[in-house]
């Protein structure tokens, strides 16, 4: 990307206007919940046990 | 022209964050996208190779640990921060790596890493389109003959000129190839469970195993997670249209992860049942003469689309990684110019495609050591948070610079987790440390390289970086930053 070419920059600087100021709160923008990361993690651990049994 | 100003728009427009409307995926779009991904041609040669190592119950238990940790890692290290900030994972990888970093992990093992899989596809489509031949005009061509080779070739051009034609027929072309590939899946299934009995699918012995049972097991393992972390470069690009983030991650882990297996076993059992690890082998066997060649055609195409979309991904990372000197140079020349690896190659058809295991495992060995490095510096040292506006700010008014545009905390700690990878199994020699059978590679080369770049940041990116503004932080995405 081109950071220096003026058409780009100003495409930039519209989007990043629109992030700050409409979307700020927006849900999409939220972290990943600590409740999905530790899902995730006793996915993968329960996943793990069942083919260690399996094998 | 319209092509090269397609290509370009994309290369340059699509490095931007997106907006809330252009977020065009939820839950079940994100999902269906993920199993038309997950359902392609290689998860036939990965079933295959995984009978080559061990029998179909040792087999599906590799499949679902190898793929249910290599897919996580995979998920953590590029869809979440992608679907975060609306930003494809290049450019997010600047905070991590650098601006420099990152075009030096583009250039070698993203590059390399996808040269060799459309090279294993050319390869496929070769030898799918030979065994056409030795159905139906009788002729009696191996796998490894020259009309392979010249076979690849052709199908390395078709994929430039679909490629030339820029994406709009690629996307056409994926259109028919998803569908169609899940029914030919459903088919497989149907045609070899009719062959053989669940008890015989149990009983057959691997294909191909060495002689020690555990390092068979294990290899099967490693292998299923390379596969799982083989989606990393271009998960990223992907999630960033998607509405939020569970409509990311989850539907990530059920596509790639759940229809995965699905494919890769019933690949497992042709192999098993057909005593060949080879998918072009199984369709005649499978389907009789007429259904094998209606397979065997679809494969080929099915090859086709796979090829231009891996090819045009990774040139357009290219392309945005290569700053002004890529953005000059034509989109036909540089897909061409990607082309002449994959097509030195098909010269040696049995090169990677009948050392699938070592390639798979040798881009695992990387893909492993980056994934670890950008977990730990995105979820533990910046927890979650990024400095928009810094990572496409010019040279050093960025946070993300570095040192002269590269991370060495970043580039050592990738480099330190593929050597302790290396170390416990080296895919070339095949030599392994008895910690392999337990801990696998990849999993203590995520480790060591997310351990080594906490200690190396701590040590070199005390004032660099951006970290201490993400520390400080909370609340909404930042756009600005705000405290460096």
């Amino acid at each position: 990307m081109d950071v220096q070419d003026p058409a780009l920059r100003a495409e930039l600087e519209r989007r990043l206007r629109a992030l700050e100021e409409d979307e700020a709160g927006d849900a999409a923008h939220a972290p990943l919940p600590a409740v999905d990361l530790w899902m995730l993690v006793l996915l993968v651990a329960a996943l793990t046990v069942i083919g260690w049994v399996m094998a | 022209m319209a092509v090269e100003e397609d290509v370009r728009r994309e290369a340059t427009f699509g490095s931007l964050p997106v907006l809330r409307g252009e977020r065009v995926w939820n839950f079940t779009d994100f999902t269906w996208v993920n199993v038309g991904l997950a359902i392609a041609t290689w998860a036939f040669l990965v079933g295959g190779s995984t009978a080559a190592l061990v029998g179909f119950q040792k087999g599906l238990a590799a499949m679902i640990i190898g793929n249910a940790i290599g897919v996580a890692i995979m998920l953590l290290a590029s869809v979440v921060s992608s679907q975060r900030y609306g930003v494809e994972q290049y450019t997010l990888l600047r905070s991590a790596f650098g601006f420099g970093g990152v075009a030096l992990l583009v250039f070698t093992v993203v590059l390399f890493t996808e040269m060799g899989w459309s090279a294993l596809l050319g390869v496929m489509f070769g030898r799918a389109a030979t065994q056409v031949s030795n159905q139906v005009l009788g002729t009696d061509f191996g796998p490894n003959a020259l009309l392979v080779t010249v076979l690849s070739l052709v199908a390395i051009a078709i994929a430039w000129v679909i490629l030339a034609k820029g994406p709009l027929t690629m996307r056409f072309l994926n259109r028919v190839v998803a569908p169609g590939l899940a029914l030919l899946t459903v088919g497989m299934i149907v045609l070899v469970l009719s062959r053989t009995s669940w008890q015989e699918l149990l009983a057959a012995p691997a294909l191909n195993p060495f002689s020690d049972d555990g390092l068979n097991f294990a290899l099967a393992v490693e292998f299923n997670l390379g596969v799982g972390l083989s989606w990393w470069p271009v998960m990223g690009s992907l999630a960033r249209l998607t509405d939020r983030p569970r409509s990311a991650l989850w539907p990530g882990y059920i596509g790639l992860f759940g229809a995965t297996i699905v494919a890769q076993v019933v690949g497992m059992a042709a192999a098993l049942t057909l005593g060949d690890s080879d998918p072009t082998v199984w369709m005649v066997p499978l389907g009789g003469e007429w259904l094998g060649v209606v397979a065997l055609l679809f494969i080929a195409f099915a090859n086709l689309t796979s090829l231009t979309s891996i090819v045009y991904s990774t040139c357009l990372a290219l392309r945005q990684a290569g700053g002004n000197l890529l953005a000059k140079v034509r989109w036909e020349w540089l897909t061409a110019g990607f082309f002449v690896l994959p097509a030195l190659v098909s010269f040696w058809p049995g090169l990677l495609y009948d050392q699938f295991l070592v390639f798979v495992t040798w881009s695992g060995a990387f893909l492993a050591a980056i994934c670890g490095t950008v977990i730990a510096d995105y979820f533990v040292l910046r927890r979650q948070r990024l400095d928009l506006r810094g990572l496409y700010a010019h040279g050093a008014a960025s946070p993300y610079h570095f040192t002269g545009g590269f991370n060495l905390a970043g580039l050592l700690s990738t480099g330190l987790g593929a050597v302790a990878y290396v170390a416990l199994y080296n895919p070339q020699t095949l030599a392994t440390q008895p910690a392999f059978e337990v801990l696998t590679a990849s999993v203590p080369a995520v480790v060591v390289a997310a351990l080594a770049h906490l200690l190396l940041t701590a040590v070199l990116n005390r004032r660099r970086g951006g970290y201490a503004s993400g520390r400080r932080e909370r609340g909404a995405v930042i756009v600005h930053d705000r405290g460096n």
